[in-house]
């Protein structure tokens, strides 16, 4: 490694400050003394410079940029009507009419059915089960297929 | 030779959202100072993700377009600066994985003619693309968040915190890529530029 070559490694490393004399550091001492290291700090400075100019890029049309939103706007808007296409006031009533009866028809028959349906008379009822020690109480129900049997217990009254 | 500092082509990452508060409370002229500033950060910013001038420039219109039709409804005390960069890198990535535009047209290279003569010498101008050119193509060859980092630090002058805030990393990452984007960059500079003081003895 030559005398620079501790000098260079920091120079590579370092903020652009440190080297370029803005403020005072044992590096920008190095540079200015060094006419090597000064050399490699203005090739790293111009890099930059030349950088920074070519990123920075020109100004923009503002103006035209909004214009061509405001269009980009109106342009949608318009493809969004086209994607769904207009029906006559008297089509809407029709269509909703129509529904509305769908729906009645569906849910009236549901509404009209007992909550309990009579037995099928293809199922058979099954047979009563003794149960030994419970006292028994029969309670018919309006409909005729329903009766509770309640079984309980001497100690449970 | 001008060194660091803040860019004073580019707004401060606050008075881009004063800008937006302004924008939005309504006014054409607000709007315009609005879009004139951020189209152009918006824009540096794809360029440096993208590498490509071309495909910058598409980001930054579609970018600055949804800014200018949202700006409206945009809520009071919302941080601007950290939903545009992350619009942005949005757009820009969605860019990358359709292929972009070829690659070989409009490149870091079509920047080149924007890098102006210093005091009007033409040899300057010269040696100013030259340089720009191959610099540019030294930091294509970073990765995206070193070249990221370096320009919103390095040429831009952002600290290492506003940076961390705005693309969402910590201050100790953004310390980290930095100090890789130098060594890688400023390495292959010193190494491929050669220099007529390099040979003295």
């Amino acid at each position: 490694m030559t005398a620079c070559g501790v000098w260079v490694k920091r120079l590579v490393m370092a903020s652009p400050e440190e080297f370029s004399g803005m403020v005072e550091t044992k590096l920008s001492r190095h540079v200015r003394d060094c006419p090597r290291c000064a050399a490699k700090a203005r090739r790293i400075l111009s890099a930059n410079e030349a950088l920074r100019v070519a990123i920075s890029g020109p100004e923009v049309d503002a103006a035209g940029l909004i214009e061509r939103a405001h269009h980009a706007g109106a342009d949608e808007t318009a493809t969004g009507r086209k994607r769904w296409p207009t029906v006559p006031k008297l089509v809407w009533s029709a269509m909703a009419a129509a529904s509305v009866t769908a729906a009645a028809l569906i849910v009236v028959p549901l509404l009209r059915t007992p909550v309990l349906e009579p037995l099928s008379p293809h199922v058979r009822p099954q047979p009563l089960v003794d149960a030994i020690d419970y006292n028994l109480v029969v309670m018919p129900t309006r409909n005729p297929d329903i009766t509770i049997l309640w079984y309980y217990k001497e100690t449970e009254q | 030779m001008a060194v660091e500092g803040r860019d004073p082509a580019f707004p401060g990452l606050a008075a881009l959202g004063e800008l937006a508060d302004r924008a939005r409370d309504g006014g054409d002229e607000a709007l315009e100072r609005l879009v004139s500033a951020a189209a152009r950060v918006v824009r540096r910013w794809a360029l440096v993700r993208l590498a490509h001038a071309a495909d910058a420039d598409d980001v930054m219109q579609e970018v600055m377009i949804r800014v200018i039709r949202s700006i409206e409804t945009w809520p009071a005390g919302e941080s601007f600066a950290p939903w545009l960069y992350v619009v942005t890198r949005n757009a820009a990535t969605d860019r990358l994985r359709r292929g972009g535009r070829q690659r070989d047209v409009g490149g870091f290279d079509a920047l080149l003619d924007q890098v102006p003569a210093p005091g009007g010498d033409p040899s300057l101008v010269f040696a100013g693309r030259e340089l720009a050119g191959l610099v540019g193509a030294l930091l294509r060859e970073l990765p995206p968040r070193q070249r990221e980092v370096f320009d919103l630090v390095e040429l831009q002058g952002m600290t290492a915190k506003e940076v961390a805030q705005l693309i969402g990393i910590r201050a100790s990452s953004v310390r980290g890529s930095l100090l890789k984007a130098r060594r890688n960059l400023r390495r292959r500079i010193l190494a491929t530029w050669p220099d007529v003081e390099e040979d003295l003895p």
